[in-house]
């Protein structure tokens, strides 16, 4: 932890430095305090993580709240803080409980030096733009959905890989390349050794991270396509995981129609950490591929009014998996309405169908609310 | 009193033109606003479309750019997006993304043309559109080469 502990300290004492700098100079480089806070509550219509076995849990209350921190400091230097507290608590056969998400977590924590839109260097804990991963995982209020597509809803049928992917890095360049007319290239390289948040007691020293994202974006339509490996383990680990991923995203606007989507495949490994003895690789299984997609559509029918569905898909040949034909499907649709610039309230419906698990089919349904301020 | 006027047929047009068309026609127009230090003096739709979705983040000068709009759906709103081609919720949406994941300072808010022009001519760095009487204090630009945009 010494070195987060010191990295801490270097943004403290940068914002502070800055922050007296700032509050000098005029009113366009203050700092700047806004967030979201979201609420949601589901219902399950037959036992949500029967098909997995861990127990009945019938319906869930969920909150949120982000806090976001920015600033510049000169016009090629800015920073970024966002304190992020999620709780999800659980009404389970007459017992209530909550979930271990109720500390608040210090989700991004960085500066970066940005001479040009063109190019940036970004350093400290910094939100890895795998596909569309961070914007759906932590940002309610841009997309239409309340329970979210496979790869980033917490298992709930599926070995989500958010139990597996590196989250954040530490370095990172990035820009925005305007290549013609209407035409920009985004990219982003990355590289990082942390898969948890710094601030929580975590020091995962093994984890090792290191990818990229390019996009290609017209006014209508962007596609995207990212690429990581991660080394995930522990001090205490004689073996890490070795996680490629690869992903293809799209998203778009042709009027009033919006869409989402994204494909990625999740290669699987296990190996020997160097240095370290006792690892034997036949308690582990190697090769395993996930493969998730989905695809969303939004149509506005006013500024007010968005009515979505959507297709979720998840594959494994992971033994022992949980479902006959290691796959699982969902089908959801629901409505948005904004009474408010700042405000969204959703309602959702789905299908899901995991062929072969103790409870193959069920439906579920939700109602949510998310206030930007 | 009656007054006889009898106007010749083309004249009466030009007139209806002039007094009814016209104010009409200007206000459905909106113009483009930077603080008068601003050496930016004509910026592409394309680049409208940049800064208001959060893509551009400076100036040509390499100055951090702020983001000058309304708190409510006023008709410099909703003929500034028409014109851009961008509905108002997508910009926000694009807009809060990026002050979400890079850091982007967050539009500053007004009810009126004249608050808004008012906050750009004192505040550098700052881009903003009203309806072509409320300029004021603030330098208005052109968009591809014209001094408003419908």
């Amino acid at each position: 932890m010494k070195k987060y502990a010191f990295l801490f300290c270097f943004f403290a004492v940068f914002v502070c430095l800055g922050t007296r700098q700032v509050l000098a100079q005029e009113e366009t480089d203050k700092i700047n305090i806004y967030g979201i806070a979201t609420a949601d509550y589901r219902v399950f219509g037959a036992n949500k993580d029967a098909a997995i076995g861990s127990g009945a849990v019938s319906n869930t209350f969920n909150a949120q709240f982000n806090l976001f921190v920015s600033g510049n400091i000169g016009s090629e230097w800015k920073y970024l803080a966002e304190l992020y507290i999620q709780n999800d608590f659980r009404f389970q056969q007459g017992i209530n409980s909550s979930s271990d998400y109720t500390q608040p977590l210090m989700h991004q924590l960085w500066i970066e030096w940005r001479p040009t839109d063109a190019f940036g260097l970004r350093f400290g804990q910094i939100l890895l733009p795998f596909a569309s991963f961070n914007n759906i995982h932590s940002r309610p209020n841009l997309y239409w959905f309340i329970e979210r597509p496979f790869p980033y809803e917490e298992p709930a049928t599926t070995d989500g890989i958010g139990e597996v992917r590196a989250e954040f890095g530490n370095l990172s360049a990035s820009g925005v390349v305007r290549l013609g007319d209407g035409l920009k290239l985004d990219y982003v390289g990355y590289v990082g050794n942390t898969d948890r948040r710094i601030l929580n007691g975590f020091d995962l020293s093994a984890t090792k991270t290191f990818g990229t994202r390019i996009a290609l974006r017209t006014d209508n339509i962007t596609l995207g396509l990212s690429a990581a490996t991660n080394l995930i383990g522990n001090k205490d680990s004689v073996a890490q995981t070795n996680l490629t991923l690869l992903a293809g995203d799209i998203k778009g606007e042709f009027g009033n129609l919006n869409l989402i989507g994204e494909f990625i495949q999740a290669f699987e490994n296990f190996e020997a950490i160097p240095g370290k003895t006792g690892f034997n690789i036949r308690n582990y299984q190697s090769g395993v591929v996930n493969q998730f997609a989905y695809l969303s559509l939004g149509y506005n029918f006013s500024e007010q009014w968005l009515a979505f569905a959507g297709f979720d898909f998840y594959r494994t040949n992971e033994r022992g998996a949980r479902f006959e034909n290691n796959a699982a499907l969902r089908a959801t649709g629901g409505l948005n309405f904004r009474p408010a610039d700042k405000v969204i309230v959703k309602a959702q419906g789905s299908y899901h169908l995991a062929a072969g698990a103790e409870n193959p089919a069920y439906l579920s349904a939700a109602l949510g609310c998310v206030v930007s301020f | 009193m009656n007054v006889n006027l009898n106007l010749n047929p083309i004249f009466r047009a030009v007139l209806v033109c002039l007094f009814v068309i016209a104010p009409v026609a200007l206000q459905a127009q909106v113009a483009v606003i930077v603080h008068k230090s601003n050496a930016t003096s004509n910026l592409s739709s394309a680049d409208l479309k940049s800064i208001f979705t959060g893509d551009m983040t400076k100036f040509a000068s390499g100055s951090n750019i702020t983001i000058v709009t309304y708190k409510s759906d006023t008709d410099s709103r909703k003929k500034f997006y028409g014109a851009l081609g961008k509905k108002f919720t997508e910009c926000q949406a694009a807009l809060l993304k990026r002050m979400m994941n890079d850091g982007l300072k967050p539009p500053v808010t007004f009810d009126s043309d004249d608050d808004v022009a008012g906050y750009v001519a004192k505040t550098p760095g700052a881009i903003g559109f009203v309806n072509p009487a409320s300029v004021g204090a603030a330098k208005a630009i052109t968009v591809d080469g014209k001094k408003q945009i419908d």
